[in-house]
């Protein structure tokens, strides 16, 4: 079976194409020679794209995010929503939510304000040197090449460092997962047919390279990269890695790894609306964010954190009716969990509604789901509308459950805890924030704004335009 | 076996004592199906107290699952069933009571599914309880007293196996209590691949030959469908010369199992390809003959098919044309709706069900469990009022095997009004 993967970009022609075939499908992949060429002139078209204006690479990005929104409306991506639906298991209800973003991902103010944030001397930066201090300058500049290995199975998480590390004036090449590849592809195939200056047209690579792909190793092994820039797991992240390690030109190395969300709630906080907030991230993307909150602790009397399960059930049942995602049976494998949740002395609140499969297992004073047998365990990205709850007595045992979740079985392949969703009173809130060094996470948000995030906000720790861009200073 | 089971100490326990009795009273498979269900429920709850007063695990779990012994109700089952997949290796140790009885027999699956077999350990009294319990369903299904050491049986597996894999042991204790003489048609290869136990098996021909001779009767012939489908297939594809050096040194074909004979066929199709049981059964009446043990008429040979599993002290068991399966009446089959996992009505005819068994005659554990089959249920006039039909396995749904969408980042969302959301 040929799958559409055909890449996107106005250089390649048919001829400069390559059928892969990894075990019964195939693929297309630009060949190795045409790479070679591109990244050759690849320094070359970024001097070019580093001279226009910075505004010019705004605009660029705003015309996509028009041509999204007028697709959309006229009904032109319903085949996306379909494919996206299909293949990620959400609800058609978060795909209609999921498309509509991408029109704000391409949103010029937004990515502005990113790069003024994130680069010393501001987005001003990328165009000339600015004045850091007295008789002191900074000029960012282009560190690319740069290859996205995007991740996911929905469309925004790809966008954004594409998008950002386009602006920044990076020949950059975006390997999307085979499940949203057509519907990235669709987000940028109308750049090359805008009135712009023809560096930018040139300057993005849409490409889907197969994981054992001859032209993928040669790409990470001695192509003259200067950033790589994965999204996921292992193996992938380790494989990568071992590559980029013979790579001559040394290729900056950032990970954005698997990480999860965890939400804190007290009992002086453990309303119906905080439960409702709660229930609307465990069902939003079905948990699939980094930020999405997958373990919770309550801190109160077993009472008070019954209650609040009481709460958080309810809301989910009404929540996940909004959302309903198209199940026809409850996965046994799901059915085989609770029941081990059950023996392991959690106490567990589930849904029998496969459409609105959620599940909240109440454990006291430890995690019971990290004593669930190993065979009986789906893992974190199964685990959907699903969340465990462990009642503590203290701050500090939740802070606790924070700091060791990467060493719970049931985590198995997250690297920490990233978003820490908190809904607790304000004396709490400093508890918290002076243990930052100790639990490790790189947000700590509102519970109900995990997913929420501004221009200003760094990506794991680090502002990704920065890692897209290398600064030149300059004194006298 | 039969002076430990007697010298056991549990027997002082009202609830073990009655079981006791209970799994040698005939008189169960002539009660009405209500009268067994209030039994069963009766059991059910002098089980749980049983269960709770022997282990710390059972009073918490109970305690967990807000099931209070002395108010259960059958409905409760559903939150009791084990998926048998938490059995599996070390996954049942913690489901035994502390005080267990020692000096029994343990049994482990096959291992066909290629995973970590079940291994479930049995009591002198429970293998008492076992051996008589299945008898009596068996005598039920087949239709007649078995007169004791009356008989001949031959087994298409290896003696090796009684020990391990329930099929065999549910005959071979069966046959002990009636007396009948058992002979085991394979041998067990030694050990070389490693492959599960039913893949090491070679005929013993010798064996084979003195059952097909034998002219005692009722003849008993027990394989799994795999092999009666062989034995029919190689029998039936003679040619005339080698059917006629058959008969005179065998006297078959056809296998005459005589009055009363049948063919009682067991342990699925163990991942071999074998032809519909209809097709099955049809066949091999080609090739083994019986007749009715009132009359001496030739009479199609009687099939029966046992579905019974490591987890499972008894039985449950079909007779082709006759029956669909029927459990002994002290165990409690439930189906699970495979949408919802919810319990299915006993009225929810004709409908795929994941089947889930209560078997009280277990004491080292609390057999409630879901061995992972589909079954349908339908009326029955007999005692239990429902009798069951096997579908298929249940396959393992992955469903979410999707890559995480990590870093899915919605800044926009700060923008949207100008304000958070």
């Amino acid at each position: 079976m040929i799958l559409d993967t055909a890449p996107l970009h106005p250089d390649l022609g048919r001829e400069d194409l390559e059928l892969v075939v990894v075990d019964s499908v195939s693929v297309y992949e630009p060949k190795g020679e045409w790479l070679r060429n591109r990244l050759a002139d690849a320094v070359e078209l970024q001097q070019e794209l580093a001279n226009l204006p910075l505004s010019e690479r705004l605009r660029a990005v705003g015309l996509l995010g028009e041509a999204w929104r007028e697709k959309l409306e006229s009904g032109k991506l319903e085949w996306v929503k379909e494919e996206l639906a299909k293949a990620t298991g959400y609800s058609p209800a978060i795909v209609d939510l999921e498309v509509e973003f991408v029109a704000e991902v391409l949103n010029p103010g937004n990515i502005a304000k990113a790069l003024d944030t994130a680069l010393v001397g501001g987005s001003r930066s990328l165009e000339e040197p600015v004045e850091v201090a007295a008789g002191e300058r900074v000029r960012n500049l282009p560190a690319g090449p740069v290859l996205v290995i995007g991740s996911g199975n929905s469309i925004v998480p790809p966008l954004i460092p594409a998008t950002l590390s386009l602006v920044i004036g990076n020949f950059t090449i975006l390997r999307p997962s085979l499940a949203n590849f057509r519907a990235v592809r669709e987000v940028f195939s109308p750049l090359h047919s805008f009135p712009l200056d023809v560096s930018l047209r040139r300057a993005l690579l849409v490409s889907y390279f197969a994981h054992e792909s001859r032209n993928l190793r040669e790409l990470l092994e001695k192509g003259p990269l200067g950033v790589v820039n994965y999204w996921g797991g292992e193996p992938g992240r380790t494989a990568v890695a071992r590559m980029l390690a013979a790579n001559p030109h040394r290729p900056r190395f950032v990970v954005n790894g698997p990480m999860t969300g965890f939400a804190i709630v007290d009992s002086s906080c453990a309303t119906v609306e905080i439960a409702e907030k709660l229930a609307f991230e465990m069902v939003l993307y079905e948990q699939q964010l980094c930020s999405s909150p997958t373990q919770a602790a309550f801190v109160g009397s077993k009472g008070e954190a019954l209650d609040f399960v009481e709460k958080l059930a309810s809301s989910l049942e009404k929540v996940g009716k909004r959302y309903p995602v198209q199940l026809e049976n409850l996965p046994y494998a799901l059915f085989v969990m609770r029941r081990s949740l059950e023996l392991a002395g959690a106490k567990v609140y589930a849904s029998s509604d496969p459409s609105n499969p959620w599940t909240i297992a109440f454990s006291d004073g430890k995690s019971a789901l990290g004593e669930v047998p190993p065979n009986a365990l789906l893992p974190l990205h199964a685990r959907r509308r699903f969340l465990e709850i462990v009642r503590v007595d203290s701050m500090r045992e939740a802070l606790n459950l924070v700091a060791s979740l990467p060493r719970n079985p049931a985590y198995l392949g997250v690297d920490k805890v990233q978003t820490l969703a908190v809904a607790v009173d304000r004396g709490a809130l400093e508890e918290i924030l002076s243990n930052l060094h100790r639990i490790g996470v790189y947000r700590v948000v509102p519970l109900g704004e995990s997913y929420l995030r501004t221009p200003v906000e760094p990506y794991d720790g680090l502002f990704l335009p920065a890692a897209f861009s290398y600064s030149v200073y300059v004194r006298g | 076996m039969e002076r430990r089971a007697r010298e056991s100490r549990f027997l002082n326990d009202p609830h073990v004592k009655r079981l006791h009795e209970l799994s040698r009273d005939k008189g169960l498979f002539e009660k009405s199906p209500d009268y067994l269900t209030k039994l069963r429920r009766d059991l059910l709850r002098s089980s749980l107290g049983f269960f709770a007063r022997n282990s710390d695990f059972y009073q918490k779990l109970f305690e967990t699952l807000g099931v209070e012994p002395e108010a259960a109700e059958l409905e409760d089952l559903v939150k009791l069933a084990v998926p048998s997949d938490l059995l599996r290796g070390e996954g049942i140790e913690k489901f035994y009571i502390p005080n267990r009885e020692q000096g029994g027999f343990t049994f482990r699956s096959s291992g066909t599914s290629g995973r970590d077999p079940v291994r479930v350990y049995r009591s002198p009294l429970e293998l008492v309880m076992m051996t008589v319990a299945n008898a009596n369903l068996f005598e039920y299904v087949y239709g007649r007293f078995l007169e004791p050491g009356k008989g001949l049986a031959l087994f298409l597996a290896a003696e090796e196996l009684k020990n391990h894999l329930n099929f065999v042991a549910f005959v071979d204790l069966a046959l002990q209590y009636k007396r009948i003489r058992l002979l085991y048609g394979m041998d067990l290869v030694p050990e070389e691949s490693g492959g599960p136990l039913w893949k090491r098996l070679v005929p013993n021909r010798q064996r084979i030959l003195e059952f097909v001779k034998s002219r005692e009767e009722p003849k008993l012939f027990f394989s799994a469908p795999a092999g009666v489908h062989l034995i029919s297939s190689q029998f039936g594809s003679l040619s005339l010369f080698k059917k006629l050096v058959y008969k005179v040194v065998a006297g078959a074909p056809p296998i005459n199992l005589g009055r009363g004979g049948a063919i009682v066929t067991g342990g699925g199709s163990k991942g071999f390809q074998v032809p519909e049981y209809d097709v099955i059964v049809r066949e091999a009446r080609k090739v083994f003959k019986a007749a009715d043990p009132e009359t001496g008429r030739e009479v199609p040979v009687p099939f029966m098919d046992v579905l019974g599993m490591t987890e499972t002290l008894t039985a449950l068991l079909d007779k082709y044309g006759v029956m669909h399966k029927i459990p002994h009446p002290l165990q409690h089959v439930f189906l699970l709706d495979p949408k919802t996992y919810k319990l299915m009505g006993e009225d929810e005819y004709y409908k795929d069900g994941i089947l889930a068994i209560f078997d009280p005659l277990a004491i080292s554990w609390l057999e409630v469990f879901t061995p992972g089959d589909i079954v349908k249920q339908v009326p029955s006039e007999r005692y239990y009022g429902r009798e069951f039909v096997y579908v298929r396995r249940l396959t393992e749904e992955e469903g979410w095997s999707l890559q995480r969408a990590c870093g899915g980042t919605l800044e926009e969302l700060m923008h949207r009004g100008g304000r958070l959301q």
